[in-house]
């Protein structure tokens, strides 16, 4: 039998549990975090159920259908534009009364419509009574509940989702906005009606409204009707403004009026959450115990896994050996052995720190305590010329700049966004870890733990100060105004933050398995044609082209071979380290890397962390640069962060390598 | 009878309540505020300021929104 | 007139609280100040100094561990002076002390599990000399009383929701 298709979307608030609805329905694993604006793009997934073919569409959170930021225009577009057969409203029941604000809107665009009342289980700790049936009856729209986060009500949602389809009744629920407002609207409705090619998907009664609020985005959609003049004339007529408010007064009236009729709130009484956040924005301990914390996640990242890197390195170099020892011709055993294995071998060893890292953001995520960061940051930030919002993709760049670069979608300001934009590439992410382990590690002994966390400030300095930069040059303005929701902090949770973990550090070893074996193999050959010439030799390919770029690299105490690491290392940060496993792979296998780096008068300490500065900033990955273009949609902007990028490091590194021999190192 | 004095959102202190009277904030920002909930007759309380002193936590509606000080100065208040 | 016994508007207790706190803090600061000087006198006189204690309280030199410890404390107290001032939230600063005190010490104890994993396992040379006192420290020992805390902590903080409900 043909299944029948149901196209359902999820709505709501930010932060209220979409995408663990979501994830919890279809089976996916979307990103879910305690704080607003995790989801940026719409996701999604299907599901059979009975005989139906339901398809679920996950959007960005948003709290009005006004849109400010590219991730509520997309979910705005969805619902306006798609029309899909159902639109299912999440609304936290814990913080009914603000959520319902954006009822009353998706009632007046006359979507067909189902509330899912989730986080049931935080509404009944706290002691709030809300009646199911009342609300049902008020809002003229049946009503769910539903605890996302333990799977409970999903199957009543599926029911009633097909209950639903099969009434296909529409209803519509209207808000008086009183007299003076009411007869604006009527009047701009019988202009737009005259124009009978207008678009159909829009109530006429919903465009006036907005027309009205001043919603520049409907404005311009109306743009080419031939009735545009007639309407713009009477919305000039009126004090914009004045409206504007009394069109926001009137729907909170309307709830005010339903709302205590559905739900009686317990008492305010100190919660866990209250009394957390006041000690962590304390004034005087907050940024301490911030501090605190980034160095005990530091110091965890390092020092839980080296143990668990050591096993990979025992793994890897007995497999090097035993390959090495059985595969013949020769040159297989060295492509194998050097090759495959030096290189990838060399980037593998770090997946442990990289599985740590994302396991510990995805804490810091899941917690809220990310929300208060930017809280806490936001003068801070202000002072640079940044919004506080840009912290937060800050801080997701430690673990990859690819997600945080997107994650500054929720930022409304476009300035403040492109700016963001620009600087998260000098956040150090995961990938980059890998150099200094080695480096620090080969070349400072017991200081290296200092030296890598020296990186990772040298990093946030560049970003603040390129920032500043920018703020007094291209990106002229002041960052807009700061306004966010803190959401109650929660215990986060093992199976999330595993997740997490896992599915990001999986997809480090992924790359490891293709780009970099790629990027290893290319290096392997170069090392060794011309035919005849000795492995990874000056006379070789690589050869010749670290020698190309040498000159330009000198003056920051690069080698060729170290030249040679760092143009592959242009595809993926990485390769830098996985091309040093080739190209020193060469001696015996039984002496470790650093074993082989310590003894080349090539590479001194300092220039290691010359090296280290400079693969830190000298240019975004592929992925990166990649999904630069794709957000900032500019050609421009994405060689500017490129050239910008490539000219700080060089400047950076030509700095420390050059001072540090005038002061005698 | 209570004295109501009108006076601006930025000026409340830890821990006191009011009712906003106005919204004089200009631009995207205004309807943001809206938004969520700082209407003229919602009720507020500043529950703590930032460690460097700006932005504010404020409890509206029985949810906390964090606003910087030179939007609150553009709201007026009755203390309550 | 004051009604006796079941006053809705009593603040809930904090004598036990602020006696865990006064404890609790005074002993992370005092450790702190130990494991400080011995960082710091490691660095200006070298590693051959001996502060007093440190060997039988198992300070390590270390001196960002030492700050831990200061902060802890100094949560703990900070707690006391707002719950002296009659403030009942000043319990806020006792659970978020007993919480940042679990984790340094869940910190330590991965740390050392990892040396552990290296001497025992792998049989790294470096750490031929490991034992498991080797990596106890006044972070991981003094979390014994949050921990205790953690535990009992809606025996012995919790305001009784009966009587007890607190307005803000
Ligand atoms: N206690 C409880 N927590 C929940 C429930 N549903 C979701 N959460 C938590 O709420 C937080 C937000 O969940 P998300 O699914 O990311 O919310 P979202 O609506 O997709 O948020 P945005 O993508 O930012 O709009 C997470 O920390 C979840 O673990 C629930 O039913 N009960
Ligand atoms: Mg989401």
């Amino acid at each position: 039998m043909e299944k029948r298709e149901i196209k359902i979307a999820l709505t709501g608030n930010p932060n209220v549990g979409k995408t663990t609805l979501f994830n919890a329905l279809t089976g996916s694993r979307q990103h879910v975090g305690n704080w607003p604006g995790v989801t940026v793009e719409k996701k999604s997934g299907r599901i059979s159920y009975k005989e139906y073919d339901i398809e679920v569409i996950d959007l960005p959170g948003t709290y009005s259908l006004t849109a400010y930021s590219m991730d509520e225009i997309v979910a705005r577009d969805f619902i306006i534009e798609e029309k899909p057969d159902l639109v299912i409203q999440v609304v936290d029941a814990s913080n009914l009364e603000r959520n319902l604000y954006l009822t009353t809107q998706l009632m007046e665009l006359g979507s067909q419509m189902l509330i899912v009342l989730n986080m049931c289980d935080i509404a009944e700790e706290r002691g709030d009574r809300i009646y199911i049936d009342k609300m049902q009856e008020l809002l003229a729209t049946p009503v769910i509940t539903t605890v996302a986060t333990q799977k409970k009500g999903i199957c009543d949602l599926l029911d009633k989702v097909i209950e639903q389809k099969q009434i296909e009744q529409h209803h519509g629920h209207e808000i008086g906005y009183g007299n003076e407002i009411e007869e604006k609207i009527l009047e701009i409705e019988k202009v737009l009606s005259e124009d009978e090619t207008r678009d159909k998907r829009y109530p006429l009664r919903w465009v006036s409204i907005r027309l009205l609020e001043g919603d520049s985005n409907v404005r311009q959609k109306i743009s080419d009707s031939p009735v545009y003049e007639r309407a713009m004339a009477i919305i000039d007529s009126i004090d914009q403004e004045e409206y504007e408010a009394e069109i926001a007064d009137k729907r909170y009236l309307a709830i005010n009026t339903v709302f205590p009729q559905m739900c009686t709130r317990a008492n305010d009484t100190l919660t866990k959450s209250d009394m957390i956040d006041r000690v962590l924005t304390n004034k005087y301990l907050g940024i301490p115990i911030f501090l605190a914390l980034m160095w005990g996640a530091f110091e965890l990242t390092f020092a839980f896994a080296t143990p668990f890197m050591d096993m990979i390195d025992i793994a890897a170099t007995w497999f090097a050996d035993y390959v090495s020892s059985s595969l013949h011709p020769d040159w297989l055993a060295s492509l194998v052995g050097d090759g495959i294995i030096g290189g990838v071998g060399a980037v593998l060893v770090f997946v442990p720190n990289i599985f740590i890292l994302f396991f510990l953001l995805s804490l810091l995520e899941g917690s809220g305590y990310l929300a208060r960061a930017a809280f806490i940051m936001d003068k801070l930030m202000y002072k640079i010329g940044m919004h506080g919002k840009s912290f937060i993709p800050m801080l997701m760049g430690f673990g990859c700049n690819v997600p945080a670069i997107m994650a500054a979608r929720s930022i409304e300001d476009d300035k403040d966004r492109l700016i963001t934009i620009l600087i998260v590439p000098f956040v150090s992410c995961g990938a980059r870890l890998p150099i200094y382990v080695l480096f620090a590690g080969t070349f400072f002994g017991r200081q290296a733990g200092t030296v890598i966390f020296a990186m990772y400030i040298l990093g946030i300095l560049i970003a603040i100060i390129s920032a500043k930069l920018l703020r007094g040059t291209v990106v002229k303005g002041k960052p807009a105004p700061f306004i966010m929701e803190l959401p109650p902090y929660r215990v986060p949770t093992f199976k999330t933050s595993v997740i997490h973990m896992w599915d990001n550090g999986f997809m480090y070893i992924k790359k490891a398995g293709s780009i970099i074996l790629v990027g290893v193999v290319v290096i392997w050959i170069m090392a060794s044609f011309p035919w005849g010439v000795e492995y990874g030799s000056e006379a070789s390919y690589v050869g010749s082209l670290g020698h190309a770029v040498e000159p330009l690299l000198k003056p920051l105490g690069f080698d060729w071979k170290i030249s040679v690491a760092l143009i592959f290392g242009l595809v993926a940060k990485e390769i830098v380290v996985a091309s040093m496993g080739v190209l020193y792979g060469a001696g015996d296998n039984s002496e470790a890397l650093s074993e082989r780096l310590l003894a080349d008068p090539g590479i001194t300490a300092l220039s290691s962390l010359s090296l280290m500065a400079f693969s830190l900033l000298y240019m975004p990955c592929v992925a990166t640069v990649g999904v630069i273009k794709k957000e900032t949609g500019s050609w421009k902007w994405t060689m500017f962060a490129i050239i910008y990028g490539v000219l700080v490091a060089w400047i950076t590194a030509f700095i420390i390598y050059q001072g540090g021999r005038l002061l005698g190192y | 009878m209570v004295d109501i004095q009108e006076t601006t959102l930025d000026t409340l202190e830890p821990g006191e309540k009011a009712r906003i009277t106005k919204v004089r904030v200009k631009g995207a920002a205004r309807r943001k505020l809206f938004d969520m909930g700082m209407v003229a007759g919602a009720d507020i309380e500043l529950v703590r300021n930032a460690p460097l002193g700006d932005p504010m936590d404020y409890r509206i509606k029985g949810y906390h929104l964090s606003i910087r000080k030179e939007e609150a100065s553009q709201i007026f208040i009755n203390k309550l | 007139m004051v009604i006796k016994g079941d006053s809705v508007n009593e603040m809930p207790d904090t004598r036990i609280p602020m006696i865990f706190s006064i404890i609790t803090g005074t002993l992370y600061i005092f450790l702190g100040l130990l494991q400080l000087s011995s960082g710091i006198g490691r660095i200006l006189l070298g590693p051959d100094v001996q502060i007093p204690l440190t060997n039988i309280l198992f300070i390590p030199a270390d001196i960002i561990g030492a700050f831990v410890l200061l902060l802890i404390g100094t949560v703990f107290i900070y707690g006391v002076m707002e719950m002296r001032n009659g403030i009942y939230e000043g319990v806020s600063y006792a659970y978020v002390g007993i919480l940042i005190a679990l984790i340094f010490a869940s910190i330590y104890i991965l740390v050392s599990t990892g040396n552990m994993l290296e001497a025992y396992l792998l049989k790294n040379e470096d750490f031929v000399d490991w034992t498991l006192l080797s990596d106890m420290r006044p972070g991981i020992y003094l979390a014994a009383l949050p921990l205790i805390a953690f535990i009992k902590w809606k025996d012995m903080f919790d305001p009784t929701p009966e009587t007890g409900v607190l307005k803000l």
